[in-house]
């Protein structure tokens, strides 16, 4: 009941507060989650420095954004009834939600290995145990993990299901609308890219992981994880921002710009380094835009044809620019065939040390029947006296077979059996019962 | 329902990628650079890729970087981070090519293929979980934690699949180490390492076990049957089986007691 509550209730409270920045429903979504998340940095960060308790901060937090979503929606009201935004297709958004219901599902039913070090979750619990906000390995500086310590305080739930049964449902919509409201401004108005984009970035979720070092942005695998929110919520909305830049009103972008710096630093992401990147990087396309805006209009001045222009329709400077990237990774890639190259080699010795070393150490035995007819199976004597037994012959075999076990220990760890021919041997000795020999596990191949 | 589950599980277990999604995070950068005309646009998606691709490829920029420490060079794998955003916005541009209604599905239906192929198939690697308790935690191992928690002394000895979940689970719960995020066992001492090694092979030598398990006040030690057979029985040692969940036993210091 509690997380059928909290779910709906977070994105209600995003919508009211994030009203106050846009009149785009889905943009004042992430907007508002994202002023939550801040807040919630925020005062983490306050509640580590004072000492305070997390039942005191969830409770403050959750309270402070009910009052915030109130103002918002008293502000904007008004503001609500004259504004009508263009109807979304049907088809559109039945398509959107089955992709997000699809990954959603997969999230909540499927476990992955990336599940089994779940440090959020081993944070918040800490957190929750403890009531406290000063957690050893994951402060509040990377204080995404409050949301899942928060949410399970109010809501009383195990910070475990909250991880695992709620973020899905928060994180992985919000990504889809944060992706969306990116396409939505990349490509303005054209109907298909959009969802073509989102179509693209859904078959990616499903298929595209790099490596097991990925796991942590995977948001299949951790929909509860910092990195995996930095990736697929706020990146796309910084590229988003990137855009709508100079469009955006004074006031606003320069208060939008700590609340997304907060969000960022919150996820962990390149700590605080993330978040002095993201307002640099702003700033830096900020300059850009307006530099490249006053030559512009000096070039237009002038009327004069740009330099650079060759016959094929490509910028010299442009090639120029391919040719210097692409000289510097062909470098780099020779560099690195060499590096790998010494590897292999150093890998090959260390293979053959290996094989010297092992061939010293463990000892090979054909087994024959009577130990002169044919050939019957193996065995492996290791270093601590044991022995490991491969097949062995039928029941004419036993005598033989007990005599050579005893001789070196007695002791066998295992015996492989790969077809049941083979395990007449070891039948009989077990019918005979011998007292002198160990026989601790025996394992039946297929054939049996 | 389960059959159709099974299916889906099957099929995604037996695919497996190329593992190229770098390849093709390439070719879109590519893709951008001469096919974005808006030259805003094209630094913005260029700008981060490039840069980062460049500390996480260049030699002499990695060089610099492995200097700084793991924890930077752990930092290499972060060019990876607008792929999703440089890949769909670089399908899109490919798919506006082709004039034709039919070459454009073509066009759409290669690029799905390749992003397709691109992935790596780590599906293997999930499993279906159980929901009996909400909290995709098996259910047996959920009655270990809560068995343990109820005693007076919550400290155990834990079989190493079972640590990650417990930390998850609980901190309350004492398990003698406690494994990194990443599976990184570098900051465990000398005896939590005997102690990891000790349970994560089938003949343990019990007797050190329980040496360092008494050193350390841990009353708890638990086995997965099927799997652990100590070289002595760790009754003889006067370590009891006081409870079994599923393929899981759970053994009680019993020598004060005795």
């Amino acid at each position: 009941m509690e997380l059928l509550i909290a779910g709906p209730l977070v994105y209600l409270l995003s919508y009211l507060i994030g009203r106050i920045f846009t009149e785009k429903k889905g943009l004042s979504i992430v907007n508002g989650f994202l002023i939550l998340t801040a807040c919630l940095e925020a005062g983490g960060l306050f509640a580590f420095l004072i000492g305070g308790r997390l039942s005191y901060l969830a409770g403050i937090w959750a309270s402070l954004s009910c009052l915030l979503a109130a103002v918002s929606f008293l502000l904007t009201r008004k503001k609500r009834i004259e504004v009508r935004e263009e109807k979304i297709p049907i088809s559109f958004i039945g398509l959107i939600s089955l992709m997000i219901l699809i990954q959603v599902s997969f999230s909540v039913l499927f476990t992955s290995s990336a599940d089994k070090y779940a440090k959020e979750i081993i944070w918040a619990v800490k957190s929750v145990e403890q009531d406290g906000t000063a957690i050893a390995g994951g402060g509040p500086i990377f204080g995404w993990w409050l949301w899942i310590a928060s949410l399970s305080s109010l809501t009383g739930l195990h910070p475990m299901t909250i991880g695992k049964g709620l973020m899905p449902w928060i994180v992985i919509p919000l990504s889809y609308l944060s992706y969306g409201i990116f396409a939505e401004e990349m490509f303005q108005n054209e109907k298909k890219p959009p969802w073509l984009f989102l179509f693209f970035i859904f078959l990616l979720h499903l298929f595209a992981f790099q490596s097991e070092a990925m796991g942590e942005i995977c948001l299949l695998a951790v929909p509860y994880g910092g990195k995996a929110a930095y990736v697929h919520i706020i990146l796309p909305y910084l590229f988003y921002m990137a855009l709508t830049f100079e469009k955006t009103e004074g006031r606003q972008k320069w208060l939008l710009l700590p609340v997304l710096a907060g969000a960022c630093m919150s996820t962990g992401i390149l700590g605080i380094a993330g978040m002095l990147l993201t307002g640099t990087g702003f700033l830096i396309f900020h300059w850009l835009n307006l530099f490249r805006e006053q030559r512009k209009k000096e070039d237009e001045k002038d009327g004069e044809m740009k330099l650079g222009k060759n016959i094929m329709g490509i910028g010299k400077k442009k090639l120029f620019v391919f040719l210097a990237v692409l000289l510097l990774f062909m470098g780099g890639t020779v560099f690195a065939i060499i590096k790998l190259n010494v590897k292999i080699n150093t890998l090959y010795h260390a293979a053959r040390d290996l094989e010297a070393n092992f061939s010293s150490q463990v000892r090979l035995y054909e087994l024959r029947q009577r130990g002169e007819g044919e050939l019957t199976g193996y065995a492996m004597g290791l270093t601590d006296g044991t022995l490991v037994l491969i097949n062995g012959g039928d029941e004419n075999n036993e005598e033989y077979l007990h005599d050579f076990i005893v001789e070196r220990g007695g002791r066998v760890v295992c015996w492989y059996i790969t077809d049941k021919k083979d395990g007449g041997a070891y039948e009989a000795m077990k019918k005979a019962g011998y007292e002198d020999i160990i026989i601790e596990e025996v394992v039946y191949g297929e054939g049996r | 329902m389960d059959f159709s589950i099974q299916l889906v599980k099957t099929a995604y277990n037996q695919y497996s990628g190329t593992g190229k999604i770098l390849a093709l995070f390439f070719l879109s950068l590519f893709v951008l650079f001469f096919m974005e005309k808006e030259k805003e646009k094209r630094y913005m998606f260029l700008y981060p890729s490039f840069l980062l691709l460049l500390f996480a490829l260049e030699p002499v920029w990695k060089g610099l970087f492995a200097q700084m420490g793991k924890e930077a060079l752990n930092r290499k794998v972060y060019f990876l981070l607008p792929v999703f955003l440089v890949i769909s916005v670089a399908g899109i541009y490919v798919t506006k090519i082709p004039k034709g209604k039919w070459a454009k599905v073509g066009t759409l239906a290669m690029l799905a293929g390749l992003i397709a192929i691109s992935g790596k198939g780590v599906w293997s690697q999930y499993s279906l979980s159980h929901w009996e308790n909400g909290m995709k935690m098996p259910l047996e191992q959920k009655e270990i934690m809560d068995w343990i928690l109820s005693k007076e002394n919550p400290k155990a000895l834990l079989p190493e699949e079972l640590i990650p979940i417990s930390n998850q689970y609980s901190s309350k719960l004492h398990t003698f180490y406690e494994i990194q995020e990443d599976g990184d066992m570098g900051k465990l001492g000398e005896e939590q390492r005997k102690v990891y090694y000790q349970m994560s092979i089938q003949h343990m030598d019990s007797q050190l076990l329980v040496g360092i398990a008494r050193k350390y006040g841990y009353s708890y030690i638990v086995l997965k049957e099927e799997y652990h057979f100590p070289k002595t029985p760790l009754s003889l040692l006067k370590f009891e089986k006081a409870a079994t969940y599923g393929s899981y036993s759970i053994y009680e210091d019993r020598e004060e007691t005795l």
